[in-house]
């Protein structure tokens, strides 16, 4: 009878590689918007590409290969992939986009530990001293994965959160299923108990992985931590009315009326496009447009409208200056031209009542606060 | 030359190996479409994407069981159960695939192809009592059906091509399922047990890779092509009334040429048939009123209600009136909940009926 075990181990392979194209590809996705921490998303497509196929090969080499030469061949590759897995994601997470988040002092300590662990795994000859070092090094990869999540979950907001705990759970199933699963160990297992462990834990890697897989899977931009907490307010302006259409206060978390004659309808309507003639005619930049205004404590950040509703100016107040702030107002732009984008095309027909019909925008914005 | 079963050795090692991956990407994608219909909800795409989950999820589960037959069973009667239950398994889903399409799409006749799987399957189910080992000699037919209910699909399809200029071609679509159709069933045809018995293990393995190259081209046909349920209503639909639950007319849209229902009277005499409705129902709920050859659905939403006059109850109408009272009143939720009477705050609607219904 075929054993249904290589089915198994092709199918963690198959799971993997779809995994690693989907990680890169969400991050391909927004590359551009130059937010540092979904670097980690690369970071973990490599430690799951290259450490699932080195635990592949080593599972394969340990039930499979007989040859002595092609084992030994089998087993240092799966060495160099596994070290390659782990040494890549921790440089990733050593870039300075990680800075305000680790202790960069304990990462480089881990990178130098995985790399000496490397070596000395391909070069000791004795198999009892080998085993202590691989299992030294999975002891401090797993203390280490647990401190990282663990930062990770205290300083994320919303569904970033819950995300994280989902992986975090399925990466628990998935060591476990690997630790008791692909490993020939004659001192866990008798060989009847190998055979039972085996044929235990390896659906459990599966099971992990599809839970690695659900944690991921339309995952939220990662924004900079506290970046919630560094909003003030958020305004569309309809330029060619000369008016403010739509106020939100993020610290009130509620949406003001405007009444025509206060001082900020005056400030966002007349009081900036005349900033903006004013800049224009200074820089001899007719036709460019502003697109950050800084004062001592506050940033004003604009955006333009897009799609017909070039009319429209979009601004958000901040305190302090990051790239999620620039991100997140592209999103709320992008939220306002949709929700309302046919009643701004005929926006006579609600002249006057702008205030009551955008305030519905507030319930868009809370549910954005929620899940980012 | 006769094989043996469970297959051994080192070919059938990968081909457990192939077909393992051939049920994996079948039962994901089948969960892709499972996630689109469960994602969105208010598509009315979605009504046939819920039958495209049940063909893949059909084929990943008669797959498995084939699997477990050829190679991990040694009783040859238990073999022959297991082969059983994966072709019966791939006849349920059919059925079920072939069901939701004929509920949105009347071909020649009403639930035409769902009846003669019916039929099939008691047949089927019949002959495993007399003689479970021949029930495989039913294969072509079940083949037969599907391609017979395709063609009509096709000939259905390329007829919405030819009605919206816009969509394109439907050559291009054509080619990837007759790729797709063609590989699955050659491919099917060489993992049989004759065409082991005939060429080897080696068309098994040729009869995999075709099947896992099949599954490319049905998928990318399935989630390219447009539904029924998006298309075939717009020549259903006869007009739209959108009316405050004051009882004024606030959108009214007739969309046959020259075919117009309002009068002055319409809104009233619609605000009276919803409250004689809700009298009788005790609650606010869709309605639905036949009247030869025309349908009226009447949907309820928190300030205002929608009626629509169709000539055929289609779901997908169902649903896009719901979406379009749902988008108003998500757009206008505070002008409606204290609403002075103004009806030029609504000239807009226009706008969303033309987003949702063209």
């Amino acid at each position: 009878m075929i054993d249904f075990y290589l089915p198994l181990l092709f199918i963690i392979l198959a799971l993997t590689y779809q995994m690693c194209f989907y990680l890169f590809y969400k991050y391909y996705q927004i590359r551009k918007e130059n937010l540092g921490l979904n670097k980690f998303l690369i970071a973990f497509g490599l430690l799951y590409g290259f450490g699932f196929t080195g635990i592949v090969v080593r599972a394969f080499n340990s039930y499979f290969v007989n040859d002595l030469a092609f084992n030994i061949i089998l087993n240092n590759a799966s060495h160099i992939l596994i070290s390659i897995a782990a040494i890549s994601f921790l440089l990733i997470i050593s870039l300075k986009d990680f800075k305000s988040l680790l202790n960069s002092t304990i990462i480089r300590i881990i990178i130098i530990i995985a790399f000496v662990a490397s070596i000395l795994i391909m070069l000791i000859e004795d198999e009892v001293l080998k085993n202590l070092v691989i299992f030294s090094s999975i002891l401090i990869g797993v203390i280490f994965m647990i401190y990282f999540h663990v930062i990770l979950i205290q300083n994320a907001t919303g569904n970033v959160k819950v995300r994280i705990l989902i992986l975090f759970i399925g990466e628990l199933l998935v060591v476990i299923g690997i630790v008791f699963g692909t490993e020939k160990d004659p001192y866990l297992f008798t060989p009847e108990g190998q055979l039972l462990a085996r044929n235990v834990f390896t659906p459990l890697i599966i099971l992990g992985q599809l839970i690695i897989f659900y944690a991921f899977y339309d995952f939220p931009v990662f924004l900079e931590f506290k970046w919630q907490e560094n909003l003030d307010s958020f305004y569309v302006i309809d330029k060619k009315r000369l008016k403010l259409i739509y106020n939100y206060n993020f610290r009130t978390k509620s949406s003001e009326i405007v009444e025509a004659s206060s001082d900020k309808n005056v400030f966002f309507s007349r009081g900036l496009i005349g900033i903006e003639s004013i800049i224009s005619l200074i820089t001899k930049t007719k036709g460019d447009k502003i697109q950050r205004i800084n004062q001592e404590d506050q940033i004003m950040i604009f955006n333009y409208g897009t799609n017909g509703l070039e009319s429209l100016i979009f601004c958000i107040i901040v305190d302090d200056d990051m790239v999620s702030m620039t991100f997140f107002l592209k999103v709320l732009q992008k939220l306002f031209q949709n929700r309302f984008k046919l009643l701004l095309n005929d926006i006579e027909a609600i002249e006057g009542r702008e205030n009551i019909i955008f305030d519905k925008f507030k319930e868009e914005i809370d549910n954005l606060l929620i899940k980012s | 030359m006769i094989v043996q079963f469970p297959l051994t050795g080192s070919l059938a090692q990968w081909l457990v190996i192939l077909e393992s991956l051939i049920c994996l990407l079948s039962l994901e994608i089948a969960l892709i479409f499972m996630n689109k219909v469960v994602k969105n909800k208010r598509n009315v795409k979605r009504l046939e994407e819920k039958a495209y989950f049940w063909v893949f999820l059909g084929y990943s589960t008669t797959i498995l069981f084939f699997i477990i037959s050829d190679y991990y069973v040694v009783d040859s009667s238990l073999r022959i159960i297991c082969l059983n239950l994966g072709y019966m398994s791939l006849a349920i889903c059919a059925f079920i695939f072939i069901f939701i399409i004929e509920k949105y799409k009347i071909f020649k006749r009403k639930f035409l192809f769902s009846i003669i799987f019916v039929i099939y399957l008691i047949f089927f189910a019949i002959l495993s009592l007399i003689d479970i080992s021949i029930t495989q000699i039913l294969s072509p037919i079940f083949f037969a059906i599907f391609i017979t209910f395709f063609i009509y699909y096709s000939k259905e399809l390329n007829s919405i091509f030819e009605k919206n200029p816009i969509l394109g071609n439907y050559n291009k679509h054509l080619i990837k399922l007759f790729a797709g159709i063609s590989l699955l069933i050659i491919g099917f045809g060489l993992t049989i047990d004759f065409s082991i018995n005939l060429f080897g293990l080696g068309s098994r393995l040729i009869g995999d890779l075709f099947q896992l190259l099949a599954l490319f081209f049905l998928y990318f046909y399935f989630s390219s092509i447009p539904s029924f349920s998006e298309y075939n209503w717009q020549q259903k639909i006869d007009s739209i009334f959108i009316i405050h639950k004051s009882g004024l007319l606030i959108f009214e849209r007739s969309f046959k040429p020259g075919d117009t229902y309002y009068d002055s009277a319409t809104s009233g005499a619609l605000t009276s048939l919803k409250m004689m409705l809700e009298t009788v129902s005790k609650k606010e709920t869709t309605s639905f009123i036949e009247k030869k050859g025309k349908h009226i659905t009447i949907h309820p939403g928190k300030y205002i209600y929608g009626t629509l006059i169709s000539e055929e109850n289609l779901v997908s109408l169902q649903i896009l009136l719901k979406n379009f009272i749902d988008k108003i009143e998500q757009t206008y939720g505070n002008v409606l909940k204290d609403w002075d009477g103004d009806l030029k705050v609504f000239r807009p609607i226009g706008q969303i009926a033309k987003e949702i219904f063209f």
